[in-house]
């Protein structure tokens, strides 16, 4: 064999590699730009599931506008899932849309206006602190603004307008919108004088859901599941109407008139949106290559079904509203927890995968390389999957029952789950190459 | 520097079965990533394509390309042609392969 000395082997520029139109070649961020969002998802996540575990007894009363509920939720949709949305985002731009981050430098500031309003957010809750808990709500929200601008930023000069590129570009507005709600209802915690508390509280939170996470999950699933499970050319109409029914749904929520026949169509639109998006799923997944679904996928499934299951208790939830709130809760419960799941599932695949590529990745073609998959247990990771799925859903079911017990334990299952995820993805992370 | 002559591609295709898609696990040969390859004297012409567009595995392949391909006795020069067209599908990879 021949060594490949620098000088005696050269590699001339490829030929083809002039960028498609409206596609820049894939520009590499620095790991360390998602890596610092993930870390700090997980320390959010493994806090979080300890907090549901003392949660549990309130959750299962029903208590779901207890200050320190509110922290809960917003340790799980912020700290885990917006946190792990960022980061997500910041490495698969140039897989979504062809660009990487307009301007890396700003990640920074989201980054840490971000993780800094989480933990000042949920301190000031759970402590009563007013001054506190308004710093909390601006450095969310200048997170927000920050992310959304670079988004947008990254967005605008990209030609090739994809249905992911629209997900995002929809998802860039509601990021925008959510904290002005969420500014509001924190100003109100404490001095009241909102007309309409749960009525604003239920908008704030389905433009987060709806306009903001759901977006990306329409158009990053659209991008990556056809990748993971190798389902190419599949038909994507269900995700053009999903998209259009969310957009639709989370601009309605967003419009300050029209009073409760515009809270039911953007009900509707939104339902709908989401059985559009579990059709589009469902084609991946029956049209897919790789017969075998791993861990990660399975979860991803998991959370999908979940978020049919809320669409199932919406009305029911959110016309009763807080007339039936252990109803209210167990519908928060099975969408947080549908998300959280979706989230969890895709750290299953981007963790490992990042992690190869930094270390494997220089090796290849020299010498024998492990698979991404091959870096962590399956067993353990299906172990795990079980491990959450199950826990969420025995929490939903002794809200349901109004029984402590069971919510209890199953917040426990569900921890556990949690923590043992973040070790496997610790210990992905710290591998070094053999 | 290695004077052995390269007559037939064989080798070089072997060289390609050494650089595997991590997420698959497959090489790119089994995969049907690898299109064509040409020989010119020492050089070596490596056409070949990705599952996705804007892959985030497209520097490292392309760079796992040229070690194993740069590897064999002979190479001197390899150039590495990634091409969106014909786009790569499920179908192009071996049967009962995936
Ligand atoms: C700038 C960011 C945000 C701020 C400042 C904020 C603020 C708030 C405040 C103050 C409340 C409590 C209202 C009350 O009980 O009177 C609340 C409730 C809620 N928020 Fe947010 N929020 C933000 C982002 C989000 C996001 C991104 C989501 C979802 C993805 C979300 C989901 C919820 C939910 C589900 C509730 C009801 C929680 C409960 O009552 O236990 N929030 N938010």
């Amino acid at each position: 064999m021949l060594p490949t000395t620098a000088g005696l082997l050269t590699m001339r520029a490829s030929r083809a590699a002039a960028p498609v139109a409206g596609f820049a070649p894939s520009k590499l961020v620095p790991p360390w730009l998602p890596g610092q969002h993930f870390v700090a998802a997980l320390v959010f996540y493994a806090l979080g599931a300890i907090g549901l575990v003392v949660a549990a007894p309130d959750l299962s009363h029903g208590y779901f506008f207890l200050p320190r509920v509110i922290a809960l939720v917003h340790l799980f949709t912020l700290g885990w899932i917006v946190t792990s949305i960022f980061g997500a985002l910041c490495q698969f731009l140039p897989v979504a849309v062809g660009s990487s981050i307009r301007f890396p430098r700003l990640v920074h500031l989201s980054f840490a206006s971000l993780t800094l309003g989480v933990a000042t957010f949920v301190v000031a809750l759970l402590a009563s602190n007013r001054s506190l808990l308004l710093f909390g709500a601006f450095s969310l929200s200048l997170s927000f603004t920050v992310f959304a601008v670079n988004l947008a930023a990254t967005l605008i000069p990209v030609r090739e307008r994809s249905l992911t590129w629209w997900a995002l570009a929809g998802a860039a507005v509601f990021l925008l919108a959510t904290p002005a709600y969420g500014v509001v209802l924190a100003f109100d915690l404490h001095d009241g004088g909102l007309a309409d508390r749960f009525g604003t509280i239920g908008q704030h939170a389905h433009i987060a859901l709806i306009g903001f996470v759901l977006m990306v999950v329409v158009g990053v699933a659209h991008r990556l599941l056809p990748m993971f499970l190798l389902s190419h050319g599949a038909s994507e109409r269900a995700a053009w109407a999903a998209l259009a029914l969310l957009f639709g749904s989370a601009a309605l929520l967003t419009v300050p008139w029209g009073g409760r026949s515009r809270i039911a169509v953007a009900g509707a639109l939104g339902s709908a949106g989401v059985v559009a998006l579990l059709v589009q799923v469902a084609t991946f997944f029956k049209h897919r290559q790789r017969k075998a679904i791993d861990p990660g996928m399975s979860l991803a499934a998991s959370g999908v079904l979940g978020l049919g299951l809320a669409v199932v208790l919406a009305p029911f939830a959110l016309s009763r509203g807080v007339a039936d709130l252990r109803l209210l809760t167990t519908y928060f419960v099975v969408v947080l927890g549908a998300l959280t799941l979706f989230v969890a599932g895709h750290y299953y695949k981007i963790i490992p995968f990042l992690v190869w590529n930094h270390r494997y990745g220089p090796l290849l073609g020299k010498r024998k390389v492990p698979r991404v998959s091959e870096l962590f247990s399956e067993r353990v990771a299906f172990l795990d999957a079980a491990l959450l799925a199950s826990g969420l859903a025995g929490l939903s079911l002794g809200i349901l029952l109004e029984s402590e017990v069971l919510a209890r334990v199953a917040a426990i299952v569900f921890a556990a789950g949690a923590w043992l995820q973040v070790i496997v993805i610790a210990r992905v992370a710290l591998r070094k190459v053999a | 520097m290695n004077d052995i002559a390269l007559s037939t591609t064989e080798p070089i295709y072997s060289a390609l079965r050494e650089v595997i898609d991590p997420e698959i696990g497959l090489d790119i040969v089994t995969l049907g990533l690898v299109y064509d390859v040409e020989i010119h004297g020492d050089s070596v012409d490596v056409t070949f394509s990705l599952t996705t567009r804007g892959c985030p595995m497209e520097r490292v392949i392309t760079d796992g390309i040229v070690s194993a391909v740069g590897a064999e006795p002979g190479v001197r020069e390899v150039v590495p042609n990634l091409v969106w067209d014909p786009p790569w599908h499920p179908g192009l990879a071996k049967r009962g392969s995936l």
